[in-house]
């Protein structure tokens, strides 16, 4: 009877939703990927053209090169993007892509358990699960995979989260309950957090009793408003340490409901003043403040500046040229500073991380 | 037009109409749910000559769409206490519906999923498993957790449980 409820519940919401014409859509961004495509190949061809008469040398009609100096080469650094983006492609493989460069694979595709794959802040490391269930770390710049531990995921998005400091996992696999840490270098002792997460585990439960306060850019905390650093103070919890920047500025965090369970909370073994990184390299700090004993969470950018010296929250944007990079400013900014243009081949990837 | 494209459009045309329905349960927004399907859509339609069951194909790659989505940050989520203009008028019960809606939003991504495969799609377990690419017994985790969150919402459905569906 409740399930027959459910149904009915359910099939009253969906009566709101209504009929729209969008075959014509679908076909337009079908023909918007094939021409990328076929764009990405002419350039192909004309790359390997260039390369091949550059190999074969000039003909014997070839007049000398003139004696000037070479003109400067489209500087990288006139972008706020030095760093390398990485990304994950639908096949499982993960790619790695400067703004000046070509993208380059990292990592070959495989069964699912690839999508699990995740850069570590530093950028030197690449963890996941392999085909083998196995809770796997290999070095970006090539090398020799470590099997950690056995991880059977979830789903296609419970992936390892790295730790700032690239030197621990928070994980949460089927066969252990709850999440632990798991050192890289010392994999057979993880340790337990003890908390139970539901779905994929950087979707921490935000709970309530949320308030607002901005700090200066140099991390120093003042109240009230203004400033882009962006912190939340938690009253009446005390923070453990976990906390996840969502790329589309969504911000959630996982505590204990009061102070009362402090007591049963055990030692963290990694600092608490830098929990987490978000995917420019903002950091993500937790720590109390001791006049209230309330829990403190702040947003300290660290990633890419616009021209204006302001940091840029980047995000992906579908436009009529194809997939674009937007570097906004500030967390809550609306003016766009900075776009870069992606690479048509990893439009349909998605953007794991932003190593600075 | 060719004939596949041909095809293709007669295909989606007939399914349009109940994708939308299932991605606005996934979504809880109107725009969202065309943008899920459009995309869906696209997919289908890139491989049209090699796919065996469009519908099922294109069914597959919403809820992937949707449940991968928060990756890439493409797609805000944006709660309203605000019932939209376009609301039919045979709504029973406003309260009961903000209150379904807020309680289905605020589940996990890969929880309404499972919700809206197992009792709206009417999928069981191994149904629902295939969709989504992962284990019955990971659906069981989701159903039986989500299920608790929506009991807690809706104290009318405190009799469901995981093996009602």
């Amino acid at each position: 009877m409740s399930a027959d409820r459910l149904r009915g519940i359910l099939r009253d919401m969906a009566d709101e939703a209504h009929p729209a014409p969008l075959v014509a859509g679908a076909v337009r961004r079908t023909r918007r990927a094939r021409a990328r495509q076929a764009a990405v190949a002419v350039i192909a061809v004309l790359g390997v053209l260039a390369g091949l008469i550059a190999v074969l040398g000039p003909g014997t009609d070839a007049r000398p090169e003139p004696a000037i100096s070479p003109s400067p080469s489209p500087s990288p650094s006139a972008s706020a993007y030095t760093g390398a983006f990485y990304y994950l492609k639908p096949d499982g493989s993960v790619w790695r892509w400067r703004v000046a460069g070509v993208p380059e694979k990292i990592l070959d595709g495989g069964g699912y358990h690839r999508a699990t794959a995740s850069v570590s802040p530093d950028g030197k490391y690449l963890a996941y699960v392999d085909d083998d269930m196995m809770l796997t770390v290999v070095p970006t710049r090539g090398g020799t995979p470590r099997k950690l531990l056995a991880y059977s995921p979830n789903l296609t998005c419970v992936e390892p989260v790295w730790a700032p400091d690239s030197r621990s996992l928070l994980v949460s696999p089927r066969e252990m309950e709850g999440l632990w840490l798991v050192d890289v270098e010392d994999p057979g002792n993880p340790y337990p957090i003890g908390y139970e997460v539901d779905g994929c585990h950087p979707q921490f439960r935000y709970q309530s009793g949320l308030d607002l306060i901005w700090v200066t850019t140099d991390g120093e905390r003042i109240r009230g408003s203004g400033g882009e650093n962006y912190t939340a103070i938690m009253p009446r919890m005390r923070v453990t340490g976990l906390a996840v920047l969502i790329p589309d500025t969504l911000i959630q965090f996982c505590a204990t409901t009061s102070k009362d369970p402090l007591t049963t909370v055990p030692p963290r073994p990694l600092s608490c003043t830098v929990m987490m990184e978000t995917a420019l390299g903002d950091q993500i700090r937790m720590f109390p403040d001791p006049p209230t004993d309330n829990g403190i969470m702040d947003v300290i950018p660290r990633g890419p500046k616009n021209a204006q010296g302001q940091t840029c929250v980047a995000f992906r944007e579908l436009t009529q040229n194809g997939v674009a990079i937007m570097c906004h400013a500030g967390y809550f900014g609306n003016g766009v500073s900075e776009r870069v243009n992606e690479p048509v081949d990893l439009i349909e990837a998605d953007l794991l991380v932003y190593v600075p | 037009m060719p004939e596949a494209e041909t095809d293709f459009a007669v295909f989606a045309r007939a399914h349009t109409p109940a994708l939308i329905r299932s991605a606005y349960l996934l979504t809880g927004d109107q725009h969202h749910a065309e943008d899920l399907v459009q995309s869906a859509l696209s997919r289908t339609h890139r491989h049209w000559r090699r796919v065996g069951d469009p519908i099922a194909y294109t069914r597959k790659a919403m809820y992937h769409l949707q449940v991968s989505r928060w990756r890439r940050g493409r797609v805000r989520e944006h709660l309203t206490d605000v019932i939209a203009d376009r609301t039919p008028a045979r709504v029973p019960d406003v309260a009961l519906r903000l209150t379904v809606r807020n309680a289905l939003m605020d589940l996990s991504r890969q929880q309404r999923a499972v919700i809206v495969l197992r009792f709206f799609e009417d999928l069981d377990v191994a149904g629902t498993a295939a969709v989504l690419g992962c284990s019955p017994g990971t659906v069981k985790k989701y159903t039986f957790r989500a299920l608790a969150h929506l009991r807690e919402a809706l104290p009318e459905l405190a009799e469901l449980m995981e093996g009602d569906a």
